[in-house]
């Protein structure tokens, strides 16, 4: 493997953060009160652009300091009433870690810019950039693309996983025709009710109670997962090519591989975005061998043909 | 030689004679017994406690000979002087902005960079605009510019990045940026022309993005990462950059201002502004000051600019004598360097400084013994305080010719501090054009905490300690416009009545107007020959449609005209007269 520059320093220790982002009204705060009120057995740290638009359940409040609501979820939440940096600064040397960091971004916001400043060599090893979520207003993303064309598609530009949201409130034709107007090559889409994603797309990488929410997600299918085991080593530029090129069934990966030098190293993809770490001394190990987890939507097709490229990569003879 | 409404009458030739002024005059040289200009008939403010007011000057060689009454120069009236009746009009010494950057903000005008020109490129579009470009341009080595959208890219199931763009183009870097500037998409021969590879680490105010397996770069570079592309690109040209000084030189003059300090200039700079100079179209005095760091853009030769080859630039309008420096950062991003910390960290994060107090103590005696001035931002009351110590540190050094050094923007001073200008000889410099109230400065300024704002900006302060405060204009971060910061000078509120409140203590108009004459000149090491309309001292006289200290302040003052503008008795720009012979005619051009 060729040199890997600074990023060599990342550990896989370092927080998973997910943006939020959309469009004025298209369900951020929704998707953030989700959140905040989710069983998803993670400590969760919260920003949130419009404080008053979170409905946080005063019983739920554990302690609140500074600004810092904590949640008997293990949730924190905070306004992002100062700099992002700062912020973020702040939540970092919050007595205990968490598991992941949640930020919505304003409406009128690129996202991108956002996880841009996560992605600054000042929260490396700290911060890991994990998705970019963006929801989509189906029934009113014609006014905003009018509104603030450019804005708009700023936001899907930055988009690892597009939600289209209220997908009740509009026909089904609506859907296939924002589809076939929006949708790029590799784009992945989920259609939601509520702003209601499943954990496992808005966590992965963590261990997220059994997709509780999702009863109430994507009327017309359920997510599929399955998992990849090798004890073989696994040749790193032939995996990067597999996941570059996931079909879009695949909306997530995870888990952790090794490689022929007997290095463990943490994978993530969301959409298109993959991440390759390795792990440092004193994260959590599996073990000697690779294990990784597929998610999204699709026949069994769609996921076997890519567990059987991801075989090729970790054949014995390499 | 006027008109019946006080204006001049074109084809004075003694006038076109005098752009030459500014070239030598031995001084065994025989003069004329009379005035070369006369100006009478005027309400003029000279900024001379011994003699506040007159209403006539006259000028030979560039220098105020007589001033009083009529009566008071008659004797230096001849035939060949130039009589120009000001009709009661308001005049006063002209205006210094003792900071500012004309070139950063109008010569991307002027660069003929590639501009691709749509809302919305798709891939093809772009690629056809590099292609179209290049061929256009055979001899540019770079191909740079605007911009492209990552929206279009995916929509046609391309990625942006060196793997696409070496398709189009494998044999010339090329270097574009996106529509918001956050990220820039290079080819593989941009990237190597700048040395980056996988081992480049990230820069602490951006990142290269990177395959993810490999590490190696993908060609797109984000914030401020794209700063090590352009310090391999060629620096900027200098005719681009002499159209910008032009430009900015002649909306100085419009608006009374006589010098100039042009912080953070290079070799190009300087013989951008020499070109001026020797078209006699440098209508300011302007001290540049080269820049120490390479944060700006990447200054080639500095060292020898600095040991001898700035002499090269020299004139009575031009001098490089000075160096410019970052030493702390800015109150946005909380990076402004403070002596307590930042109000709602818990972490005791109080800024940082950008040179070592080490670097900053040798450098400060280094450049004393030289002559050359220092003039080193300092937002913050720790950066203030740690440069004073390094001024104090050269002062008692052997060597030193006790330079008068800039402290600038001084946002944020310590008590303490305001006494050591004066102790020191070290200018305070302050950017009044950037803080007026309003809801951008409100909001970026909130930052610093209500204790630490409620003494920013202490001008009033320096002042009392007897130090000597001056203002940049520091465009293109605030508006050049060197009547905005009068008025907020006095007024500390919105010119425009957009917002209300006020920082911090005004200061009177009579005092204002000397931080921005008199003071200015001190700045310059010129206040025995410029800075108020003394006889002996050059005269740098500004002509206005009202009268400074009979007006109400706020609203007004910001918007005063400058009718003319005199600079060592040149005529330099004549608002009222199209035909009027001065180097330039008419209202001010709009910049931004």
């Amino acid at each position: 493997m060729a040199g890997r520059g600074a990023q060599a320093v990342v550990r896989p220790s370092a927080i998973p953060v997910t943006v939020i982002g959309g469009f004025l009204g298209a369900g951020k705060t929704t998707l953030v009160n989700h959140v905040l009120q989710g069983d998803h057995g993670l400590k969760i740290a919260v920003l949130v652009n419009d404080f008053g638009a979170v409905n946080i359940d005063a019983a739920l409040i554990t302690s609140s300091e500074g600004g810092v609501y904590s949640l008997a979820n293990g949730c924190v939440c905070c306004g992002l009433n100062q700099g992002l940096v700062e912020q973020l600064e702040e939540l970092l040397e919050r007595p205990g870690s968490f598991d992941h960091m949640v930020i919505e971004a304003s409406g009128v916001a690129d996202p991108a810019r956002i996880m841009d400043t996560v992605r600054y060599a000042r929260f490396a090893g700290r911060l890991q950039a994990d998705a970019v979520v963006v929801l989509v207003d189906l029934a009113g993303f014609d006014q905003a693309m009018t509104a603030a064309p450019g804005l708009a598609e700023t936001q899907l530009d930055a988009a690892d996983l597009v939600v289209l949201n209220k997908a009740d409130l509009v026909p089904l034709s609506q859907i296939e025709a924002w589809r076939k107007r929006w949708q790029w090559p590799g784009m992945r889409v989920i259609t939601a009710v509520d702003a209601r994603v499943p954990f496992d797309f808005l966590f992965a990488g963590q261990q997220t109670g059994a997709d509780r929410a999702h009863d109430h997600a994507h009327a017309h299918e359920q997510p599929v997962s399955r998992t990849w085991r090798s004890s073989a080593p696994v040749d790193l530029e032939a995996l990067a090519a597999v996941l570059k090129s996931l079909p879009p069934a695949v909306y997530r990966a995870k888990g952790f591989v090794r490689d022929s030098q007997g290095r463990q190293l943490a994978v993530q993809v969301v959409g298109t975005r993959v991440t390759v770490v390795p792990v440092g001394p004193g994260a959590s190990s599996v073990g000697d061998g690779s294990i990784l987890v597929l998610i999204g939507f699709g026949a069994d097709a769609d996921f076997d043909g890519t567990l059987a490229r991801l075989d090729a990569c970790a054949s014995p003879s390499r | 030689m006027v008109d019946a409404d006080g204006r001049l009458l074109t084809g004075a030739r003694e006038v076109c004679e005098m752009r030459e002024l500014y070239e030598h005059r031995p001084s065994h040289r025989p003069r004329s017994a009379y005035a070369d200009l006369a100006l009478v008939n005027g309400r003029i403010y000279t900024g001379d406690p011994g003699l506040p007011w007159c209403s006539a000057l006259a000028v030979a060689g560039g220098r105020i000979v007589a001033r009083g009454e009529r009566g008071d120069i008659a004797h230096a009236l001849g035939a060949g002087t130039r009589l120009i009746d000001l009709g009661g009009r308001f005049a006063m010494p002209g205006l210094y902005d003792m900071h500012t950057h004309p070139d950063l903000a109008l010569a991307p005008r002027y660069a003929d960079d590639l501009d691709i020109g749509i809302v919305d490129p798709r891939p093809d579009e772009v690629r056809d605009a590099v292609l179209a470009y290049a061929a256009k341009h055979p001899d540019r080595e770079w191909i740079y510019g605007q911009y492209f959208v990552r929206y279009t890219f995916r929509q046609a199931g391309l990625v942006p990045g060196k793997a696409w763009l070496d398709t189009v183009m494998p044999d010339r870097p090329v270097a574009l940026l996106d529509r918001m500037w956050g990220t820039m998409m290079v080819n593989s021969l941009a990237l190597e022309r700048a040395g980056i590879t996988a081992a480049t680490p990230d820069p602490t105010n951006g990142y290269l993005e990177r395959d993810p397996v490999t590490g190696e770069p993908t060609g797109l570079l984000i914030d401020g990462a794209y700063a090590l592309i352009h310090a391999a690109m060629p620096p900027t040209p200098v005719p681009v950059l002499r159209a910008a000084y032009r430009d900015g030189i002649r909306y100085q003059s419009a608006r009374g201002v006589v010098a100039s300090k042009y912080v953070h200039v290079c070799e190009n700079r300087l013989q951008a502004l020499h070109a001026l100079d020797t078209a006699g179209e440098l209508t300011v005095r302007i001290e540049a000051a080269i820049s120490w760091q390479d944060d700006i853009f990447p200054v080639r030769r500095r060292w020898e600019l600095l040991t001898g080859e700035r002499h090269y630039y020299r004139s009575a309008r031009l001098n490089a004598n000075a160096v410019k420096f970052h030493f702390d950062g800015t109150v946005e991003p909380r990076s402004s360097y403070l002596i307590t910390p930042w109000d709602g960290a818990n972490s005791g994060w109080a800024g940082k400084i950008n040179l070592t107090p080490e670097h900053l103590a040798d450098m400060l005696w280094d450049m004393d013994r030289q002559g050359i001035r220092v003039i080193a931002h300092c937002t913050g009351d720790a950066a203030s305080d740690t440069f004073l110590d390094a001024v104090a540190e050269a002062r008692r050094r052997p060597g030193g010719l006790g330079v008068r050094h800039q402290c600038a923007h001084c946002t944020i001073l310590h008590g303490s501090n305001l006494r050591r200008f004066r102790e020191l000889g070290v200018t305070a410099e302050f950017s009044p054009v950037s803080w007026y109230p309003s809801r951008f400065v409100s909001g970026a300024r909130s930052g610093y905490g209500p204790e630490r704002l409620s003494r920013a900006y202490n001008v009033k302060g320096v002042l009392e300690a007897g130090g000597v405060a001056v203002i940049g204009t520091d465009w293109p971060v605030s508006p050049l416009d060197p009547w905005i910061a009068l008025e907020t000078l006095v007024t500390r509120a919105n010119p425009w009545g957009e917002m209300e409140g006020r920082f911090g203590e005004p200061i009177s108009v009579e005092q204002a107007i000397g931080v921005m004459t008199r003071n200015g000149a001190w700045s310059m090491d010129m206040e025995h020959r410029a800075g108020s309309l003394e006889i002996g001292k050059s005269a740098d006289v500004i002509v206005l449609d009202r009268d400074l200290f009979a007006i109400e302040p706020q609203g007004n003052i910001h918007a005063t005209r400058v009718d003319l503008t005199f600079i060592a008795g040149e005529l330099v720009h004549d608002r009222l007269n199209a035909e009027s012979d001065a180097v330039w005619q008419g209202e001010a051009p709009k910049l931004w």
